[in-house]
């Protein structure tokens, strides 16, 4: 067991290095680059005050992805109760109008739009059409490198449900490329 | 010897070419593809479909900065979670809220009446209102018990108790809150006292979100932001100082703010 101070240390260790992948995660859980900040530092802050309950240092990366998946998945929860259209903070609205905002911007800006004519650009753009369900297995093993295993842990369910929901969310990335036209290699 | 439909391969494609099939799968496969130009086609595809969502530069990098926030909101639940077990044990039951009041009471320190009902605003209007009265007795502020913290806290989700270091070392707990900055932001406010002097309410500058939206007002001790606290229309005013941004909470009209954050800041 280590000591507090040490085991702070390791915290931090291992958390400088997923910053990138905490917050692509978090982007793609809350489709906001304000809600994904506020995300990636409560899902750190719980991650920290639940330490005692990693038990191998190795399995740090799926299981604080789960806690920010949980943390989303609460916060979810608490503003569908509690949605007010006078409000003025508007950093933390999921849905999609925040997302089609981004994607007019991204068109307007004339890089991102040669981006998007290409096959790179392409494929984001099917990745955060997809349900959540396909979207987010599909995200961590294939941009993130995660194993079938360790996305099974992220997402809380058996390693049979990612493979399924894997193939699914690959055939309908498939489905959404051909909408843009013949694919050419 | 076994052979494999393009139905059973495609079935296949995406753990093949995960390397998660079988190493007799794997042979079949190979096989079909060998053979079969449509699905050859296909794994040719998914590779290439595979290849791109792995690129590193379609994805996003994090903001700068964000590592060195999570780290400061981390510095400040360490530093609350030690103390916090230090406390004597009376502050942590609220059965004995009571005897803490009395306690504080002793020290000088202004209790204020409360109720289950009193709503955030109503508590920071009744401080503020409070402070506004003393501030001629030369107090800048005078502390929230901890028993009125932590009422306030519990009606705010996810509040907590925090403490703060003087620089001189010396520790106090008053009370500390989380404030709703906005809708969803939830910002840790502390209010402490050190070695008797004037308290002090401070927010961690890199905790604060969405500051780039609020409203920027000069003020007599410097810049300022107007944001708006809450979903009844009150506004807080924040004074940067010495790098920190001093918190009023309030349900003042803006020019008294103003005012207010003059005589405070003053005295702090």
């Amino acid at each position: 067991m280590l000591e507090p101070a040490r085991k702070e240390e390791r915290f931090e260790e291992q958390l400088g290095p997923l910053m990138g992948l905490l917050y692509r995660y978090a982007l793609r859980l809350t489709r906001n680059a304000d809600g994904a900040r506020d995300l990636v530092q409560d899902a750190c802050l719980k991650a920290y005050q639940r330490l005692g309950q990693l038990k191998e240092v190795e399995k740090f990366r799926p299981w604080i992805l789960k806690i920010m998946y949980t943390t989303f998945a609460d916060q979810r929860r608490k503003f569908s109760k509690q949605v007010d259209k006078t409000s003025l903070d508007e950093s933390f609205v999921p849905g999609s109008r925040e997302l089609k905002e981004e994607r007019m911007e991204a068109v307007a800006n004339p890089e991102d739009e040669m981006l998007r004519r290409e096959l790179g650009g392409k494929i984001k753009e099917a990745l955060e059409g997809l349900p959540e369900e396909y979207r987010l297995p599909v995200f961590l093993a294939y941009s993130e490198g995660l194993s079938y295993e360790e996305v099974a842990t992220a997402l809380d369910c058996p390693v049979g449900t990612v493979m399924s929901r894997l193939y699914r969310g690959r055939k309908l990335l498939r489905e959404k490329l051909e909408t843009y036209g013949p694919f050419s290699q | 010897m076994r052979k494999m439909k393009c139905d059973q391969v495609k079935e296949l494609l995406y753990r093949f070419i995960d390397g998660r099939t079988t190493a007799q799968d794997n042979t079949f496969i190979q096989e079909h593809l060998e053979l079969c130009l449509e699905c050859a086609r296909e794994y040719q595809i998914e590779r290439q479909v595979t290849e791109k969502l792995a690129n590193g530069s379609l994805w996003e990098e994090a903001p700068n900065g964000l590592y060195e926030t999570v780290r400061a909101r981390l510095r400040t639940e360490k530093v609350g979670s030690r103390l916090f077990r230090i406390l004597p044990a009376f502050f942590r039951l609220p059965a004995l809220a009571a005897v803490t009041a009395l306690l504080l009471l002793a020290l000088g320190v202004t209790i204020y009446r409360t109720n289950g009902g009193m709503t955030t605003e109503g508590l920071i209007a009744h401080v503020v209102r409070d402070h506004q009265n003393v501030s001629a007795k030369g107090a800048a502020f005078l502390p929230v018990p901890v028993s009125t913290a932590k009422m306030a806290m519990e009606q705010i989700a996810g509040g907590r108790l925090t403490v703060a270091q003087s620089p001189g070392g010396e520790i106090e707990v008053i009370g500390g809150r989380f404030c709703a900055i906005g809708k969803k932001a939830k910002t840790p406010m502390i209010v402490y006292r050190v070695a008797g002097q004037d308290v002090s309410l401070h927010l961690f500058p890199e905790t604060v979100r969405g500051l780039k939206n609020w409203e920027k007002v000069s003020t007599p001790v410097g810049p300022g932001y107007m944001v708006p606290v809450g979903q009844k229309g009150a506004k807080a005013l924040l004074v940067e100082r010495d790098g920190a941004l001093s918190l009023l909470v309030s349900e003042l009209p803006e020019d008294k703010l103003i005012h207010l954050a003059s005589v405070l800041v003053k005295k702090v």
